[in-house]
């Protein structure tokens, strides 16, 4: 009886006229754009690590509209499989969309649906940024798990992978897994490109982008000073995460979740 | 002092129940209080209605989604209401040591073994909140008889499980049904379809009754607590939980499994969830 469901269900934004539609689009962009002004700094990342109880490692981290909660499972060891790699740790990251978290709503549940095409995106796309900052080979026949949970998705979600793989880095720095370096990430928005770098190293572990939002083709050089400002970036945010880190008893005082009032903005 | 230390990490049970013989609980409380819980309303700006409550470190998240839909016919003036409740992957390493699951009372409780057993019990658990305590009046859903309708889904996560994920989701789902904002829609007849006023209108939405629901819980002789957290969610032999409407009634009372309660036991545990709803509502289920 509970369980009965309509056969079909629509948003309500759909019977809009268009040109009202449009107007709508353009006043949420504005809105959201209201605190976007501060990511390319530091000062625009609420970061956080231990907030889930039973992870072994986990961050929180808040980025203009995006929210990004990540845990870190294990190493845990692994029952034996023969399409394995047992030198070496089995890093698993699986990334999803909460079903509010955008503003199409997601079809199904966590739990009944299977991660759609761009969550499986995403999940490659951080699982690539932070393999190479993780010392893998100290944890054979083992098994690191990544659950990264996206509470809020910004405007475009651009954002979203920088945020998740600064998140992750933060886990799997409070899970005490051996590392590298932190990955530091950044979406230099112009050009939708997001570079993730580890600063000690001076080494990019990956870079995205793709050319579909503006159309036009770039030339080397430009991107190459975009590569640099990006990297000029990510080291302000690297030592915002080491700041988080370094200052985590901090945090503990306020271990009681997610602590901070939310900012309060409205639909529309 | 270091071999109380020791206790707490080898003997956990004796180490608790040390406390609960002097009435207090190693967390400072008393033995009906409930950990320190906050609500944060409208943080998530994709949807409707949302809320964030903590309870202890207990987080949950709600978000609620309004949509459309063509009511059924066999219950043409109602509108839908959808809860469902997700413990994912991310706040419980449960999924993962299935089989080393010893517990001897974990059939029917809330900390079942399985992690989808846990789901399916807790989102049922809040569609029959929303359906006993009629706080949702369905008919006021309806937009336009046998054509128009609104569905509520109500998608509550845990993001951080502490224990007693119940009743912070129940406060979560009420907090986030107060701050719900739909949109003012009419039904054009002539051309069969709806139309939403622009610029966007927003109508309130009426909350008939705040049910509050509060878990006790018993241990060895029959010691009645308040607001497990997870380390008690192992120690209890059984559980009881009781949704309250107002200061007066109650909607709606499990008691699944475990050790058997006295009637007077029982009646403890109504008088005790009474009092909790009461400072819930006045409290902390703010507009």
């Amino acid at each position: 009886m509970s369980r009965d469901l309509p056969d079909e269900t629509w948003d309500p934004l759909v019977f809009l006229e268009p040109d009202c539609c449009q107007n709508l689009l353009e006043n949420r962009k504005k809105n959201l754009g209201k605190n976007e002004e501060n990511t390319d700094s530091s000062q625009g990342i609420f970061l956080k690590t231990d907030c889930v109880n039973e992870a072994s490692g986990s961050s929180y981290i808040e980025m203009g509209n995006a929210k990004v909660l990540c845990s870190v499972y294990g190493p845990r060891e692994i029952p034996r499989r023969d399409d394995y790699d047992f030198k070496v740790a089995n890093l698993n990251c699986e990334f999803r969309f909460a079903s509010f978290s955008c503003f199409m709503q997601r079809k199904g549940t966590l739990s009944q649906r299977d991660q759609t095409l761009d969550e499986k995106n995403f999940s490659s796309i951080i699982e690539e940024a932070l393999k190479p900052s993780i010392l893998l080979h100290k944890y054979p026949k083992s098994q690191i798990d990544m659950y990264i949970l996206c509470i809020q998705n910004d405007i475009d979600s651009r954002n979203i992978i920088c945020a998740s793989v600064i998140a992750a880095s933060m886990a799997l720095a409070n899970a005490s897994i051996e590392l590298y370096d932190l990955v530091s990430s950044f979406t230099y928005s112009p050009i939708n490109m997001t570079v993730s770098y580890m600063p000690q190293l001076n080494q990019v572990t990956s870079i995205f982008f793709s050319n579909e939002s503006n159309g036009a083709f770039l030339s080397t050089d430009l991107f190459k000073s975009h590569i640099k400002e990006s990297i000029e970036n990510c080291k302000k945010v690297y030592s915002f995460m080491r700041h988080v880190l370094l200052n985590s008893n901090f945090y503990e005082n306020l271990k009681n979740g997610l602590d901070h009032e939310m900012e309060k903005t409205n639909i529309s | 002092m270091q071999d109380i230390d020791i206790n707490k990490v080898t003997e956990p049970y004796e180490y608790y129940l040390k406390f609960i013989k002097e009435n207090c609980r190693p967390d400072n409380r008393r033995l009906s209080d409930i950990r320190p819980c906050n609500v944060t309303t409208n943080c998530i700006n994709t949807v409707n209605g949302s809320s964030l409550v903590k309870l202890g470190s207990t987080n949950v998240t709600c978000g609620i989604n309004a949509r459309l839909c063509r009511p059924k016919e066999d219950r043409p003036n109602k509108g839908y209401v959808v809860c469902n409740v997700e413990v994912p992957a991310l706040c419980s390493s449960k999924n993962f040591k299935s089989s080393t699951q010893s517990s001897s009372f974990c059939q029917s409780s809330v900390s079942s073994s399985s992690i989808e057993q846990t789901q399916a019990m807790l989102s049922q658990l809040m569609q029959d909140i929303i359906t006993e305590s009629k706080c949702i009046n369905e008919e006021e859903l309806c937009i336009k008889e046998g054509k128009l309708a609104w569905v509520l889904f109500i998608d509550l996560i845990c993001l951080n499980n502490d224990g007693n994920v119940q009743d912070a989701c129940c406060v979560a789902m009420i907090s986030a049904l107060k701050n719900l904002k739909l949109y003012q829609i009419d039904f054009n007849e002539e051309e069969d379809r709806p139309v939403v006023k622009y610029p966007l209108e927003y109508r309130d939405f009426a909350l008939h009754s705040e049910p509050v629901l509060t878990t006790l819980f018993a241990i060895e002789d029959n010691i009645l607590l308040t607001d497990p957290n997870k380390q008690e969610e192992d120690f209890m032999k059984t559980f009881v939980l009781v949704c309250s409407v107002d200061s007066q009634k109650v909607c709606l009372v499990r008691k699944l499994g475990g050790f058997c309660l006295k009637i007077e036991q029982l009646n403890m545990c109504i008088n005790r969830a009474l009092d909790n709803g009461k400072f819930i509502r006045e409290n902390i289920i703010k507009k």
